[in-house]
C-alpha cells in the first residue's frame, strides 16, 4: 500500500491528486481514473477513494461529468497554488525558523544559503 | 441493512459476547478487530446463523436470520479451520458448494485453485494450512455470497499468497459488490482494503467506524515529561511510556493545528497513530 | 440443487457399491450352502436383513456426523436438511423393504429352479411378501432415526449427555427388532404382541424419538472442526 496507515487516507488520496495537478502530471481538463480505477490500481477500498474524490470536487480541483467520469478543473493548478502560497509562511517556513532556532542557527546564516540557491 | 440486536452469546456460564448492538449497511468491506478470547468468531457465527445467538436478535434486511433459507442461502461463513470432512477432496468441496450455492461462479473458482497451486485432487486431511486457508479463500469468493464472512482464514497463507488474496477480494468485490465482513489480526496488512472498522473486546462493542476516522483519530505526543504533563491534562491517555526524562503518551484525541504549533514550541513532538496502534491502545487500556 | 438430490448425489458411490458387495456375497453364501445342502431358510432374509437395519443405522449416523455440518455451511437451513434427509431416509426405506421382498422372490424362484429348496424353505407367497415388507419398512425406519438420533446426541452434547442421547436414540431399533423382527424364514421372532399392535407401538417409539431428534437438530450450533 502506497498510502500511510497514520492518518486519513483520503486526505492522502486527495494530497496526492493535488501534488500531481501542481507538478503538471495530471494536466487542467484532464480526466482522471475513476475511483473504483484508483481503488483496485493502489490497493485500497473505493469508497475511501470515492471519499478523497468527493472531497477534491468539493474543494473545486475535480468536476464531474455525468456519465463519463472525473476531470481536472481547468483553473485547478492556479488555485492550488494561491492555497499553497498562503500556507508557504506559516506551515513551511516558520517551523523552518523554529527549528532554527532550536539549533541556534542565525537568520544570517539561512539569508547567505539562501543567497547561494538564487 | 444487517441489524444486531442486543445479541448475547453464553456458553454454559461463559459470556463470550454481552449486549451487541450494531447496524451494518450492506455493500461495504468491514474488518471485525479483536484480540484471542475477545468473542469475535461467537459473534461471526451468530451473525451466520451456525448458532443462535443466546438472547438477541440478528436480522438482515428486516428478516430475522437464524434459519431463515433466504438469508442463510446469501451468506458464507468461511472459518479459519476449514470446514469439511477429512477424507473429502478438495474437487468434490468445490463441485458441492456449486450444487448448494445459487451465485456460485465454477470458472472463477478454477481459476483462484490454480492461482494458489491447489491440486484438486489432493484430500482435506493433507492439505498443509496455508493450502487448507487458501481452499477456505476459494470457496469464500466463488461463491459470490451477498453476505461473506470470513473468518481469518487467509491467516495461514504466506505472504505472496495474501497479496493475491487481497488483490483478488478487491478486485471481485469491485466487479460484484457484496457486504465483506473480515475479521484478522493482520490489521496493518488489511486496513487498507476496510471501509469500516468494528471493534470488539471482551465480549463487548468498543467501536464501530469509517477506517479513515480510526486513523484520524489518536495522536502520540512525546516530549520532556511535565512539559507532556501539562500539555495532556484533561485529555483521554490510551497509554503511556516514560524513558528517563521523556515521556511519551498517546491520547484519543486529535490537536488542532494551533494547539500543535503551541505544543512544539513547549518541546513537544507529535506523531500520528495507525490503525494497529490505535486498536492495541484500545484493547489494552481497558484492562 | 434440492437438499434430497444433493444427499442422493453425495451417497450414490455409497449406495451402489455396497449394493453390489452384498449381493455378491449373499450369492457366494447361497451358493457355498447349496453346495452341501438343500437351502432350507432364506439366506437373503438373513443377509439382507441384517444389512437393511445396520446399513441404515450408519448411514443414519454419517448423515448428522459429515453432512449436517456440510449442508448447513453451504447456506442450508437446518430445517432444509431434515426435509430433505426425511424424504432421502424415506426413499431408502421403501427401497430396503422393496429390495428384501424383491431379493427373497428371486432367491425363492432361482432356488426351485435348480431344485436346491429344501421343504422348510419360505417359498415367498403373495401374503408373505405384503408382510414382510410390512416388517422390513418399519424396522428400517426406526434404525434410520436410531442412527439419527444418536449422533446427534454426541454431536450437540458433551460425552456424557451424549451417551445419555444415544440409549433413548437406540430404543426405535431395538422396539422393532422386537416387536417386528423376523427369523430366516420370514415369520415374526415373538407371536405376540400381534402385528398390528407391534408395527403401532414400534412406529410410535420412532415417532417420539425423531420428533425428539427434530427438537435437538432445529437449534443446533454448528461447531469447528478441531484445528
Amino acid at each position: 500500500m502506497a498510502f500511510d496507515d497514520r492518518s486519513p487516507i483520503y486526505l492522502q488520496i486527495a494530497d496526492g491528486i493535488k501534488n500531481d495537478v501542481l507538478s503538471g502530471a495530471l494536466k487542467e481538463d484532464e480526466q482522471v481514473m475513476s475511483t473504483n480505477q484508483y481503488a483496485a490500481f493502489y490497493r485500497i477500498n473505493p469508497a475511501t477513494a470515492a471519499k478523497g474524490f468527493a472531497q477534491l470536487v468539493d474543494e473545486g480541483v475535480l468536476y464531474k461529468r455525468r456519465g463519463i467520469g472525473m476531470f481536472v478543473s481547468p483553473d485547478a493548478r492556479e488555485k492550488l497554488r494561491r492555497e499553497r502560497r498562503e500556507r508557504f509562511f506559516t506551515e513551511v517556513v516558520d517551523p523552518m525558523l523554529a527549528e532554527a532556532g532550536r539549533i541556534g542557527i542565525e537568520i544570517d546564516e539561512i539569508v547567505r544559503h539562501l543567497g547561494g540557491a538564487r | 441493512m444487517i441489524e444486531l440486536r442486543g445479541v448475547s452469546v453464553r456458553y454454559g456460564s461463559t459470556v463470550a459476547v454481552e449486549g451487541v448492538d450494531l447496524d451494518l449497511p450492506t455493500g461495504k468491506i468491514y474488518g471485525l478487530l479483536g484480540r484471542n478470547g475477545s468473542g469475535k468468531t461467537s459473534l461471526l457465527s451468530v451473525l451466520a446463523s451456525f448458532r443462535r445467538p443466546s438472547s438477541g436478535k440478528v436480522r438482515v434486511d428486516g428478516q430475522d436470520a437464524f434459519e431463515n433459507p433466504a438469508v442463510m442461502r446469501q451468506t458464507c461463513f468461511i472459518r479459519d479451520t476449514l470446514d469439511t470432512n477429512e477424507s473429502d477432496k478438495v474437487r468434490a468441496l468445490i463441485r458441492f458448494a456449486g450444487w448448494l450455492r445459487p451465485n456460485w461462479d465454477a470458472d472463477y473458482a478454477a481459476r483462484l485453485l490454480d492461482l494458489f497451486e491447489i491440486n484438486p485432487r489432493k484430500r482435506a486431511s493433507s492439505l498443509s494450512r496455508g493450502q487448507k486457508s487458501a481452499v477456505g479463500v476459494v470457496l469464500g469468493l466463488a461463491a459470490r455470497a451477498p453476505l461473506t464472512i470470513l473468518d481469518e482464514t487467509y491467516l495461514g497463507m504466506d505472504a505472496v499468497a495474501r497479496t493475491a488474496f487481497y488483490r483478488e477480494l478487491l478486485d471481485d468485490y469491485l466487479a460484484h459488490p457484496r457486504t465483506i465482513i473480515m475479521s484478522t489480526h493482520l490489521i496493518e496488512e488489511v486496513a487498507g482494503l476496510f471501509e469500516r472498522v468494528i471493534i470488539i473486546d471482551r465480549g463487548r462493542l468498543l467501536l464501530h467506524e469509517e477506517t479513515d476516522e480510526l486513523r484520524g483519530r489518536g495522536v502520540t505526543v512525546t516530549g520532556p515529561a511535565a512539559a507532556v504533563d501539562t500539555f495532556v491534562a484533561g485529555r483521554t491517555v490510551l497509554g503511556e511510556q516514560s524513558l528517563g526524562g521523556v515521556r511519551a503518551v498517546t491520547l484519543d484525541w486529535r490537536p488542532e493545528p494551533a494547539e500543535v504549533s503551541r505544543g512544539e514550541a513547549a518541546g513537544l513532538t507529535f506523531g500520528p497513530v495507525g490503525v494497529q496502534d490505535m486498536f492495541i491502545h484500545l484493547t489494552e487500556a481497558t484492562r | 440443487m434440492s437438499v434430497t438430490r444433493a444427499l442422493f448425489r453425495v451417497y450414490r458411490p455409497i449406495i451402489f457399491p455396497f449394493a453390489v458387495i452384498l449381493v455378491a456375497a449373499d450369492v457366494i453364501a447361497t451358493v457355498a450352502v447349496a453346495a452341501v445342502n438343500d437351502l432350507g431358510f432364506s439366506m437373503w432374509l438373513v443377509l439382507g436383513g441384517q444389512a437393511a437395519k445396520y446399513w441404515i443405522l450408519v448411514v443414519g449416523i454419517i448423515l448428522v456426523a459429515m453432512q449436517l455440518r456440510q449442508f448447513v455451511v453451504n447456506g442450508a437451513t437446518r430445517h432444509e436438511f431434515l426435509a430433505g434427509v426425511a424424504v432421502f431416509g424415506l426413499v431408502l426405506v421403501v427401497g430396503w423393504a422393496v429390495a428384501i421382498v424383491l431379493g427373497h422372490g428371486i432367491e425363492s424362484a432361482l432356488l426351485g429352479a435348480v431344485g436346491k429348496r429344501a421343504p422348510g424353505y419360505p417359498v415367498l407367497t403373495a401374503g408373505g411378501a405384503l408382510r414382510q415388507f410390512g416388517q422390513q419398512l418399519p424396522i428400517s425406519l426406526a434404525y434410520l432415526v436410531s442412527g439419527l438420533t444418536i449422533a446427534i446426541g454426541f454431536y450437540r452434547w458433551r460425552a456424557w449427555i451424549g451417551l445419555g442421547v444415544m440409549l433413548g436414540g437406540a430404543v426405535p431399533a431395538f422396539v422393532a427388532d422386537w416387536l417386528l423382527g423376523f427369523n430366516e424364514w420370514g415369520g415374526l421372532t415373538h407371536s405376540v404382541p400381534p402385528y398390528p399392535a407391534g408395527l403401532a407401538l414400534s412406529l410410535a417409539a420412532t415417532g417420539l424419538v425423531a420428533w425428539g431428534f427434530h427438537r435437538a437438530i432445529s437449534d443446533v450450533p454448528i461447531r469447528r472442526t478441531a484445528g
